[in-house]
């Protein structure tokens, strides 16, 4: 352990070395003038309830510049088990279908730069769709329109990046409603250098707070997982694997997760 | 004899002819701090036509690069251009340097990565110039450097490669001397010699920060 802690406290002192994008938590950073991330990655989900989503996703920013961003996400959901078990025909039946579409709106509103280090903020407002799949119980979709709002934070220097994003998520059913707060650590392994060549690792949390489910106290409504990343960039390209594991998850709705697994890229246009 | 220097004139004429003249642009950007950040300055700059020896250095914020001097920018223009990619330019620096395919004395080292830049250093007098240029010298892979104390301009060529501006502007403040970028601790700067005490307060140019 005390090895872990020495090796660790070397890799936050040493030399610059600098992070990429983060897996889950929104990153601050836009990515300027006539530049776009395309992202595709598998997910992996398992629910409680036997309920099992393996997903293929992308993620688009369409147009923007420096200051905002206009972005498209979406899932096909393949293979996946979301009905219980069928007694009479002794068999779980798999499911595929289109997710929810989402259309996310980024405006960076504060920008704090340094000589190697950048402290920045967002607004994001998020609009889903409801074009996925829905069956009464389970589903993939909402069947709602849901609109979310957040604000989205981050410091990141050569040595190491926090990232934060505190927002609300609105739907015509209150089950539907939540707060959520996500919290992200990055750390780069090696040095940085041109052409890019770095491994980052990346520690991140994500807590939901649903205030109008059914519950006997507020704390059976909190949800909260860590996950534990790995990304490696070269160029314009990332390669990232993601385990996700709950901290506290006492409420069981549809969304919650029990594990979660996700692999994938993204690039640079 | 005659025959021959008409020759030789003659060559130097189509040499010189072929000779392209460069500019190379130098500057400090604040707000990259990971890979990405560099990568999406590059991809903006490296569209430039003619652009040739595109470096940046994510750890000091330093991007240098050369352009044929009819394809050229004003400083204003490579400004707008760092903003649009979402960071932001502490200063830009152009200095006209023939480093194109003169294969005469100092040219050579010119092409072979040195680079000249101005910079505002505070000082006095005779005393504070030994001392500017002594500490700015003893940088490695600083070739020359040069203080006038009328204009408080420090002239320095330096391999770009070797060391960077931020380097020596540290260096600089660290024998008492405010730079641009840099304070000179106030340990070191009351410590200087009565006639070198510049003024502290005084600004710096407009357009510096």
């Amino acid at each position: 352990m005390k090895n872990l802690i020495f090796i660790l406290f070397l890799m936050v002192t040493s030399g610059a070395f600098a992070q990429g994008p983060p897996i889950l938590v929104e990153k601050p950073i836009m990515l300027g003038q006539n530049r776009s991330e395309l992202r595709l990655f598998y997910r992996n989900e398992t629910r409680p309830n036997l309920k099992k989503y393996q997903s293929a996703n992308f993620s688009y920013d369409i147009v923007g510049n420096q200051f905002w961003s206009i972005g498209v996400a979406g899932s096909y959901y393949m293979n996946s088990y979301i009905n219980t078990y069928d007694v009479v025909n002794d068999k779980v039946e798999p499911f595929d279908g289109f997710g929810d579409l989402a259309i996310n709106l980024k405006y960076q509103f504060l920008r704090k730069d340094y000589v190697g280090k950048t402290y920045r903020m967002l607004g994001k407002i998020k609009q889903t769709f409801p074009t996925g799949e829905y069956k009464n119980d389970p589903f993939i979709g909402n069947n709602e329109y849901e609109t979310a709002i957040s604000i989205v934070g981050g410091y990141e220097s050569l040595k190491y990046g926090i990232l934060h994003e505190l927002g609300y998520n609105y739907s015509p059913t209150k089950e539907g409603r939540y707060i959520k707060f996500d919290l992200g650590f990055g750390l780069p392994l090696l040095k940085s250098k041109v052409p890019i060549r770095q491994i980052n690792l990346y520690f991140e949390y994500q807590s939901k707070y649903h205030p109008y489910d059914e519950g006997p106290t507020h704390f059976d409504n909190f949800e909260a997982y860590y996950a534990q990343s790995i990304q490696f960039a070269a160029g314009v390209f990332t390669f990232e694997a993601t385990y996700l594991w709950p901290l506290y998850r006492v409420h069981d709705g549809h969304f919650s997760k029990k594990e979660m697994f996700q692999i994938g890229s993204r690039m640079i246009l | 004899m005659r025959y021959f220097l008409s020759v030789l004139a003659a060559l130097l004429m189509i040499f010189n002819g072929n000779a392209q003249e460069t500019i190379t642009y130098t500057a400090k950007i604040k707000g990259m701090s990971c890979n990405y950040c560099t990568n999406s300055v590059n991809k903006k700059f490296k569209k430039l036509p003619g652009i040739s020896q595109l470096n940046i250095d994510l750890e000091t914020g330093m991007l240098s690069f050369v352009l044929p001097k009819e394809k050229s920018f004003t400083i204003e223009e490579i400004e707008d251009k760092i903003k649009k990619t979402g960071y932001t330019p502490v200063w830009v620096k152009a200095s006209e340097a023939e480093i194109g395919t003169k294969p005469v004395g100092k040219n050579m080292d010119e092409s072979n990565g040195l680079i000249t830049v101005s910079i505002f250093v505070k000082g006095n007098c005779g005393m504070c110039k030994d001392r500017i240029e002594e500490a700015t010298t003893k940088v490695k892979g600083v070739k020359e450097a040069n203080w006038d104390s009328e204009t408080q301009q420090l002239k320095v060529v330096f391999n770009d490669k070797k060391t960077s501006l931020v380097a020596i502007e540290k260096k600089i403040a660290s024998v008492g001397h405010d730079t641009e970028h840099e304070k000179a601790p106030d340990s070191v700067y009351n410590n200087l010699h009565g006639c070198c005490k510049y003024d502290r307060e005084a600004s710096m140019p407009a357009g510096k920060e």
